[in-house]
């Protein structure tokens, strides 16, 4: 039976199990009544995302961030940052253009989930993210808090070095420019798991365990949690920090948000299309 | 020999260091203060001072307390404040904010552990911290550019009236970034695009992506310190990916503006000669595992 993506996308409202809170969500572009072939999950629809997707017939691209890069914010999300550009100014830009071209010639529908999957109690972003590092079996989830809520984030891996710990998660994330502060000679034991943009109260919560000595984060802000983190460091905590960069820490999510879909739409195939770090370092 | 006189400079040097304990440092005029030191920045800058500016302010201690030297950073942080501390130097100017966010808002850490160190610690040691931010970029020609330019050897390629662009010999953009983790210390280097793209042009880009959308059309590469990964980023990777010759390199925001600190320390000594000024380095402390 013939399924819209405006149907699927109902479909996984009333199954978020919270609330449709957050008015972000949206269609970004495309036709909400077109006929769904497949759905294709990722971090964010790259070029390259909607040329695999629309090879492969998955028609419905969900993703986590926008395929025109911009959040279109009237607020700031972090202090000296900046407000949009907003859709307006966008549409003049020729790779707008291009874009928008592209997913209206290939019958596509892009649509944001980022806001709403969030907000339920279970973090199916940390819980992605610990399953691709290998790390589920050396959850400690702390008594009285939601297993795999977003705070409760703490693991207790092999004893590593810091060095050691960051090969690992290159290997496993199949990532290249992770960076990393801290002694590389430095044992990490107990690490704080966070992903995506990284503010100063999350990492101001994640430190108040005396006895984290390692975290993981996706992308602090260089002038707030950057350097709240190296005062940590320099009060005379030894503990480092891997900053495995946004899409590495969140695209497991996406694999998560793939295999949530699929147990709700059967009518199509579910596939994840990672997005793939956009990163490369000098040789 | 010389005569031995003891200047100002090394009087307050001696005195700093406790070798001349009793007797007051400047019993004529009194003891050089931060406040005196920020009016001589003022009237030396050049430019009219924007009585309301946020970030150009003191953001801890006594503006009116006596210095015994002056630090200059990028980023006032901990570290920084305790190398600072052992050299002697108790007022700090630092082109970034003290308590992590622009603002510099401390309303919301009242409670944060880490603030009442890093506060505790500033009072305990008798510094003061002064944020130059606005001004020391506003200045002709910005200080932070300036200082960056000569850091990364590139003074004689900028294109004649755009501080923000450089004509480079043919390269590509590997080699270019090989070159700017040399010259600008840094480990934490990032590439999007091809390293064997061809480079001869290459802007600076900015934090926003309004501001690199429009450097980027300008331009074969960017070299941006610090922007947003989910629009800037991918924006850059979206142009590549539509077949446009583009490419960019990201550095730290230590990396990308730090040499205009030291630059700001030079600068600085030209005109307060009564007590020492040293440039100490914020550096980049993060790195990419090879």
């Amino acid at each position: 039976m013939a399924i819209t993506a405006q149907q699927a996308i109902e479909r996984i409202q009333k199954n978020m199990g919270s609330p449709w809170m957050f008015g972000t969500d949206i269609c970004e572009a495309g036709k909400p009544d077109t006929v769904v072939t497949g759905i294709a999950t990722s971090f964010t629809a790259t070029f390259d995302v909607l040329r695999r997707a629309a090879g492969s017939g998955h028609n419905l691209v969900v993703t986590r961030e926008r395929p025109f890069w911009s959040h279109e914010n009237t607020v700031m999300e972090h202090s000296g940052g900046s407000v949009g550009p907003l859709r307006s100014d966008l549409m003049k830009d020729s790779l707008f253009q291009r874009k928008s071209e592209f997913v209206a010639k290939n019958n596509l529908v892009v649509w944001r989930l980022q806001e709403n999957w969030d907000a339920r109690a279970v973090d199916s972003q940390l819980q992605g993210l610990a399953k691709a590092v290998g790390w589920e079996e050396h959850y400690k989830p702390k008594p009285g808090l939601t297993r795999w809520s977003r705070a409760n984030n703490i693991f207790t891996p092999p004893p590593a070095t810091l060095l050691e710990a960051v090969q690992a998660m290159k290997t496993k994330l199949k990532c290249v420019a992770p960076r990393v502060i801290g002694d590389p000679s430095l044992r990490v034991t107990r690490a704080a798991l966070l992903h995506g943009f990284l503010l100063v109260p999350e990492l101001s919560a994640a430190l108040r365990d005396p006895t984290v000595d390692l975290i993981v984060c996706g992308e602090p802000v260089e002038w707030e949690a950057g350097p709240y983190f190296m005062d940590a460091a320099a009060s005379g905590r030894k503990i480092g920090m891997i900053v495995l960069g946004n899409e590495v820490s969140e695209e497991p999510g996406s694999g998560e948000v793939a295999a949530w879909i699929k147990s709700l739409v059967k009518e199509v195939p579910v596939e994840w299309i990672p997005a793939g770090e956009p990163f490369r370092v000098v040789s | 020999m010389a005569k031995m006189e003891l200047s100002r400079r090394d009087f307050a040097r001696l005195t700093g260091a406790g070798l001349l304990i009793g007797m007051p440092a400047f019993p004529a005029s009194g003891p050089l203060t931060a406040r005196e030191i920020v009016d001589r920045i003022k009237q030396h800058l050049g430019i009219p001072w924007n009585e309301k500016t946020y970030r150009d302010v003191f953001h801890a201690g006594d503006p009116d307390g006596a210095v015994h030297g002056i630090a200059s950073t990028f980023m006032s942080n901990l570290d920084v404040f305790q190398r600072a501390h052992t050299k002697g130097l108790n007022f700090v100017i630092s082109h970034e904010p003290t308590f992590w966010s622009d603002e510099d808002a401390i309303a919301p850490l009242r409670n944060d552990p880490l603030y009442k160190l890093k506060r505790s610690y500033i009072e305990q040691n008798g510094m003061t911290i002064f944020r130059l931010h606005d001004h020391w970029h506003a200045r002709k020609p910005d200080g932070i550019f300036e200082g960056w330019n000569r850091a990364l050897g590139w003074e004689e390629l900028l294109v004649p009236g755009d501080n923000r662009t450089w004509d480079l010999p043919a390269t590509t953009l590997g080699a270019v970034a090989r070159h700017v983790s040399k010259s600008l210390e840094t480990r934490s280097l990032r590439m999007v695009g091809d390293p064997d793209l061809p480079v001869r042009r290459v802007g600076r880009g900015a934090h926003t992506l309004a501001g690199n959308m429009a450097a980027l059309s300008r331009v074969d590469a960017l070299l941006v310190s610090e922007a947003r990964e989910w629009d800037s980023i991918e924006y850059v990777r979206d142009t590549v990916l539509a077949g446009e010759k583009k490419g960019m390199i990201l550095i730290s925001h230590e990396a990308g503006e730090e040499a205009g600190m030291d630059n700001f320390a030079s600068w600085l000594k030209t005109f307060v000669t009564e007590v020492p000024v040293e440039f100490i380095p914020t550096r980049d402390q993060m790195w990419i595992p090879a």
